[in-house]
């Protein structure tokens, strides 16, 4: 485990007595490494629209699946019955792994609601 | 959300999570297959190539065959099948929807939300069981060649 924190320090301390005055700079970064959180939350709205465009996309019973905006309606441009949405809001929760409450599923009428909502709640689990 | 339409989420939803796994493991053994015989085409090529007396155009065809094959590879190996949208849904939902809509009372509802409930407890039980018993998957032969390695011996190549 900690192999990777000594091997480096080994081939530093071997050049110490020539690189005494930078030892440090070089040091510090290998000694500080700052824990990264890969939070698959994106807040940034283009790129959820584009995530949620594929899955409408991927969804072979839509009608329109050339032009999607961010404006579509489920019910009214893509011919979904409520079923259908269900089926589409699933794949979204999956894709997204979030949760939709099930008072929200219903007000989730189009790409924009969905998008909107999505981006309000990056923590929603 | 009415209750049919709460039941037919959780139905969905435990179909498409225990077909997931299963799709993507199906997607990559496809894929393997077709690696293989785009190599065993490769290699008839090379073989062709490596005959001396063949006039310049089969030559310069052959050449081009194998550009194209080489281009394949390359694209099937970028795929990834994990990233697939197609797999967030279920390929056939007609029998489920049949199911949802000629539910008249609520024991069928009751006993669709249980085979949800089941899809999904079973899912989670084979994962539960795959990450406990590591070996239980494995092909024989990675078996043999980690055996041989816990005394200190590798497998001839």
């Amino acid at each position: 485990m900690f192999k990777s924190v000594f091997r480096p320090c080994a081939a530093v301390a071997k050049n110490a007595r020539m690189t005494l005055p930078v030892r440090n700079s070089i040091l510090m970064p290998q000694m500080m490494v700052s824990p990264i959180r890969f939070y698959s939350a994106t807040t940034d709205r283009n790129e959820i629209t584009q995530r949620v465009v594929d899955v409408i996309k991927a969804f072979d019973r839509t009608n329109a699946s050339a032009d999607i905006s961010s404006k579509t309606l489920f019910h009214k441009d893509l011919g979904l019955d409520s079923l259908d949405t269900v089926e589409l809001l699933v794949a979204i929760e999956e894709d997204f792994d979030i949760q939709f409450p099930d008072k929200v599923a219903d007000e989730l009428k189009g790409v924009e609601d969905t998008v909107e909502w999505i981006a309000n709640h990056p923590e929603s689990e | 959300m009415k209750p049919e339409l709460q039941t037919y989420k959780s139905l969905i939803k435990a179909f498409v999570r225990a077909d997931r796994t299963a799709r993507i493991a199906q997607r990559a053994a496809e894929r393997k297959q077709q690696l293989a015989l785009l190599t065993y085409r490769r290699m008839n090529i090379a073989r062709e190539q490596a005959k001396k007396d063949i006039d310049p155009s089969t030559r310069m065809k052959l050449i081009k065959d194998m550009a194209t094959l080489n281009k394949r590879v390359e694209i099937l190996k970028q795929k990834a099948p994990e990233n697939d949208k197609k797999l967030l849904f279920v390929q056939d939902t007609s029998f489920l929807r049949d199911q949802i809509l000629s539910a008249q009372d609520d024991r069928h509802i009751q006993h669709l939300e249980d085979i949800a409930a089941f899809v999904d407890n079973q899912r989670e039980y084979d994962e539960l069981i795959e990450r406990y018993n590591p070996g239980a998957r494995m092909s024989q032969e990675e078996k043999v060649k980690r055996t041989a390695n816990k005394v200190g011996f590798q497998m001839p190549s």
